[in-house]
């Protein structure tokens, strides 16, 4: 299968005063086309960093190195605009954060058309409607009549996941960068939203990275899975013989730890 | 008497021409020292819930009595406030995000105890130390800290008050199965030492399971079942309990659209039992010793 991103040698430090945080120390790894890439780590091992580095998303007080590359160039060689171009459009990005995805003072319709205008270069009413209805009704939300209509505190954590999920795949990327994306979800509304990416992976051939401490999931939904610890990448393998037969004895201790909750 | 006695509580939001009934008359409890869990699909209600009870949102009808003091009226705000401590949902938003971990700990600790700032610290720091984070954590701002991170820094927050009542509305939605264990068996430890009751959402039902007394779920707004713990689990009677319990993230593929009805059983849409006289909507009654269900099945 064809490599679509190249992660090499990515190290990141945050600076807070005096101290110097290791958040990523030299990860790399590839995301192969049409394939949902798991990373799985615990609390504070760097899921988040690693996402928001391929869009070059981090911090002004992130010091980053190594390279990512992505359509034969380097992220992070990239101007702003030709950054602007690739975010959303070419790789989306679902945040951790919901209130990341979104304007307080604006309506969700009013910021989903946004959107479809500024990435898409939409402008036809009828079309802009419909891919707005298509991506609701694709995550699972109903009553989007009065949605679109509100602002986000009017809605609840899960509506809001939803909503970014929806605002994220409507311009169908190459690249899905999910953060915990389902953290706020039901088992009943998680699994159509499981369902629905192994459909874009089957339909459209999308490469996902997704984040999630909940190795059950990872299971389902992923093809590999990378370890994270402590901004390291342990072991990043076919998820069936690393639940089998994990070799770094961080990746024992998690899948230990997840069987005895059963 | 029970910690919290919810009665038939109310609230109704508008949106133009539209209304969302966003809790449609719920009952619920918890008892003191113990643990209630909230279950429900997304958007049910549970939220708005818990912010009526903190006093966030006034409540359009029902009563909710803390102690037996009815808090739903003005004069009680200290009384609130001093008892009722809430885990909120987004981590993000509960931080005031311009000032250091410290100084929001700070704040809450000074509501009720005088102390100075450089007295606080090492209390502050053992307190992070208790949800697995390092001291350093307290000089840091909202934004340096990943998102499990922030999740602690907020239940360590809600623990500095000693409040009698704790609403947990999925606390550990964001941290993994490790740092969720260690976190639950603080709680369950300070729930002994202080006897805090809890109000636990959570869409995990494992941990509900681990932790809880009584289950109530929740759907569209109203308690469809509610028991104790073990009946729930080994004897779920609403189909829509039976569904969440059955859930596996492979098997559910279409389950139907969620969608409620202009009348009757919330669960019409979805139900595979539905019968005529589910147009009429079923009310909670006590099926077996303290199993109470909104559901037709079971009755003779
Ligand atoms: N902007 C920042 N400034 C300073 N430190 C940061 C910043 N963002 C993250 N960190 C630190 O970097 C480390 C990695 O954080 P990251 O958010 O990537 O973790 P994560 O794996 O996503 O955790 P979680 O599962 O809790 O979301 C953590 O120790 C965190 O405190
Ligand atoms: N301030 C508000 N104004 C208008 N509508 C609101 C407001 N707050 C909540 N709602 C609506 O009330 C319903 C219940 O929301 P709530 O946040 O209580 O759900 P929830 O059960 O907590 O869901 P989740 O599990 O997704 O967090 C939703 O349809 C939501 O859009
Ligand atoms: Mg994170
Ligand atoms: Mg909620």
């Amino acid at each position: 299968m064809r490599e679509i991103l190249t992660v090499k040698n990515l190290s990141v430090i945050y600076k807070v005063e005096e101290r110097k945080i290791h958040a990523l120390k030299e990860v790399s790894f590839s995301l192969r086309e049409g394939e949902i890439l798991g990373v799985v780590g615990e609390s504070g091992s760097g899921k988040t960093t690693l996402g928001l580095s391929i869009l070059s998303l981090l911090d002004e007080k992130a010091y980053a190195s190594g390279r990512i590359l992505f359509e034969g160039r380097d992220i992070f060689s990239l101007s702003e605009q030709e950054l602007l171009d690739i975010r959303g459009r070419k790789i989306g990005l679902i945040f951790q954060e919901p209130a990341a995805s979104f304007n307080p003072v604006l309506t969700i319709g009013y910021q989903f058309r946004e959107i479809l205008q500024k990435k898409l270069n939409l402008k036809e009413k009828n079309l802009v409607s419909q891919i707005i209805y298509d991506s609701f009704k694709r995550v699972k939300l109903v009553d989007e009549e009065r949605i679109l209509r509100s602002y986000p505190h009017t809605l609840s954590g899960g509506q809001l996941q939803r909503i970014a999920i929806a605002f994220s795949i409507a311009l169908s990327p190459l690249i899905l960068i999910a953060d915990e994306p389902t953290s706020n979800l039901d088992i009943t509304v998680e699994s159509q939203i499981i369902h629905l990416f192994l459909r874009l992976k089957e339909e459209l051939n999308l490469s996902v990275i997704f984040i999630t401490h909940n190795l059950d999931l990872a299971k389902v939904i992923c093809d590999r899975i990378g370890v994270l610890y402590k901004g390291k990448m342990r072991e990043i393998r076919e998820k069936e013989t690393l639940f089998r037969e994990p070799k770094d004895p961080y990746t024992k201790e998690l899948i230990e730890a997840f069987k005895k909750l059963e | 008497m029970k910690l919290l006695q919810v009665e038939k509580v109310k609230k109704y939001f508008v949106h133009k021409r539209k209304v969302v009934r966003a809790l449609d008359g719920v009952d619920l409890f918890v008892e003191e020292g113990q643990t209630s869990a909230l279950v429900g699909e997304s958007g049910c209600g549970k939220t708005t819930l818990a912010k009526v009870v903190v006093g966030l949102y006034p409540p359009q009808a029902g009563k909710i009595y803390l102690k037996g003091e009815e808090i739903t009226s003005k004069r009680n705000k200290a009384f609130l406030r001093r008892n009722v401590q809430m885990v909120f949902q987004n981590p993000y938003l509960s931080l005031d995000p311009r000032c250091t971990i410290f100084f929001s700990l700070y704040e809450a600790l000074s509501i009720f105890t005088k102390i100075k700032k450089k007295e606080a610290v090492p209390f502050l720091e053992e307190l992070l130390k208790s949800v697995e984070l390092p001291e350093s954590t307290l000089w840091r701002y909202p934004h340096q800290l990943s998102g499990g991170q922030l999740q602690r820094v907020c239940i360590a927050r809600s623990l500095i008050n000693n409040p009698s009542l704790l609403i947990l509305d999925e606390p550990t939605s964001a941290l993994d199965i490790s740092t969720t264990v260690k976190i639950i068996d603080l709680l369950l430890k300070i729930q002994e030492e202080k006897s805090v009751g809890f109000l636990f959402i959570s869409h995990n039902l494992k941990l509900v399971k681990h932790l809880a007394w009584w289950v109530f779920v929740m759907y569209y707004g109203k308690i469809v079942e509610f028991a104790p713990k073990d009946l729930i689990y080994k004897n779920p009677l609403h189909p829509y309990t039976k569904l969440l319990l059955d859930a596996t993230t492979l098997k559910l593929k279409d389950i139907p659209e969620s969608t409620l009805p202009e009348r009757g059983c919330r669960f019409f849409s979805r139900c595979p039992y539905k019968k005529d006289m589910c147009l009429k909507e079923p009310t909670l009654i006590e099926i077996e010793n303290n199993h109470f269900l909104a559901c037709y099945l079971k009755r003779k």
